[in-house]
């Protein structure tokens, strides 16, 4: 393999990396934003209790969940 | 009161068993005055009229705008012997921005994505950067759902029989509750305008406080007539309510 035919492949392979860092950063971001939106959510159910509390706090729980699976996917597919 | 006697022998007595019997004179009690509705009884039946059309109007589940005198709602700042009469959001029509755009967000990928791609602007990145892009773009379209409803289900407005809260929350970081007591209440005005209020019937409730208190302001609430005519109801009691002299 000459170096023409290498640098496009290594220049390749850096786009690649820079898409997956981005993701990676932008998922991380998300995460901490869901996380920040869980507790909220609980400091606002203090103040107006409901019986259907739980159901909202388990929909942010599960959006936590999500943004884990998808650091976990972006690391792993991208 | 004497006890009126009827005597079986009595010829007076029909078969039906009426008899005509005298009503001693101290057993009549003459008033002085015709029965009259005093102002006390008017309020009675103008609050109960209120109560009911308030009943009437008030949504039964936790997603509703207006409810009356909500089950199993509860306000955690509420005082010993506070009640919860009317619990407000803005009207549910005023969610229709943001539903109309998580339904465009929602689609964007069935559209723009295979124009793009047929086009050659999209860089070719494989099946996981793509799965993964995908995924990324509808949980963020979730996410703004989410918050979207958030805001609407806790940015609430809520009438107790001591106070007016304001509950506000606008973005993830910032929440804010002021209140007043309804005896620095000094008026109230419902205001309704645009087409979409009219035949949705809401609007916003202008209340305005004595001094220095910040004044508030019910935002494209439903029935704000109601609304407002509920709450001078209760600052007139609170007017009306006779101080306890000091024993």
């Amino acid at each position: 393999m000459t170096v023409d035919q290498i640098i496009p492949i290594f220049n390749f392979l850096q786009i690649g990396l820079l898409v997956k860092l981005f993701l990676v950063v932008l998922a991380v971001f998300y995460a901490v934003f869901v996380v920040v939106v869980y507790r909220q959510i609980g400091l606002m159910t203090q103040i107006l209790r409901s019986k259907d509390s739980v159901v909202i706090k388990s929909i942010a729980v599960l959006q936590i969940v999500a943004a884990g699976v998808l650091v976990f996917l972006i690391l792993l597919l991208a | 009161m004497p006890r009126i006697k009827v005597d079986p022998s009595d010829k007076n007595v029909t078969d039906t068993g009426i008899a005509d019997s005298k009503i001693p004179s101290e057993a009549i009690v003459k008033s002085e005055s015709p029965l009259s509705i005093t102002d006390s009884d008017k309020n009675i039946t103008n609050d109960s009229e209120l109560d009911s059309e308030l009943g009437a109007k008030s949504g039964k589940s936790f997603l509703t705008a207006f409810v009356s005198h909500p089950l199993g709602i509860s306000f955690g700042q509420a005082e010993v012997g506070e009640d919860l009469i009317i619990l407000l959001r803005a009207h549910i029509v005023t969610n229709l921005p943001w539903v109309l755009g998580t339904l465009i967000l929602f689609l964007v990928p069935f559209v723009i994505f295979p124009i793009l791609a047929a086009s050659g602007a999209l860089p070719n990145l494989g099946m996981g950067t793509g799965l993964v892009i995908t995924i990324f773009w509808y949980l963020g379209v979730f996410t703004f759902a989410f918050l979207n409803l958030l805001y609407w289900l806790f940015n609430v407005y809520i009438v107790t029989n001591e106070r007016v809260v304001d509950v506000d929350w606008n973005s993830v970081i910032f929440r804010k509750v002021s209140s007043t007591q309804i005896a620095k209440i000094q008026d109230v005005n419902a205001a309704q305008a645009g087409v979409f209020a009219g035949i949705f019937d809401y609007g916003d409730v202008q209340i305005q406080t004595a001094g220095a208190e910040e004044n508030f302001e019910f935002k494209a609430v439903p029935h704000p007539q109601l609304v407002a005519k509920k709450i001078e109801e209760l600052t007139q009691k609170e007017e009306h309510k006779v101080p306890h002299a000091g024993l």
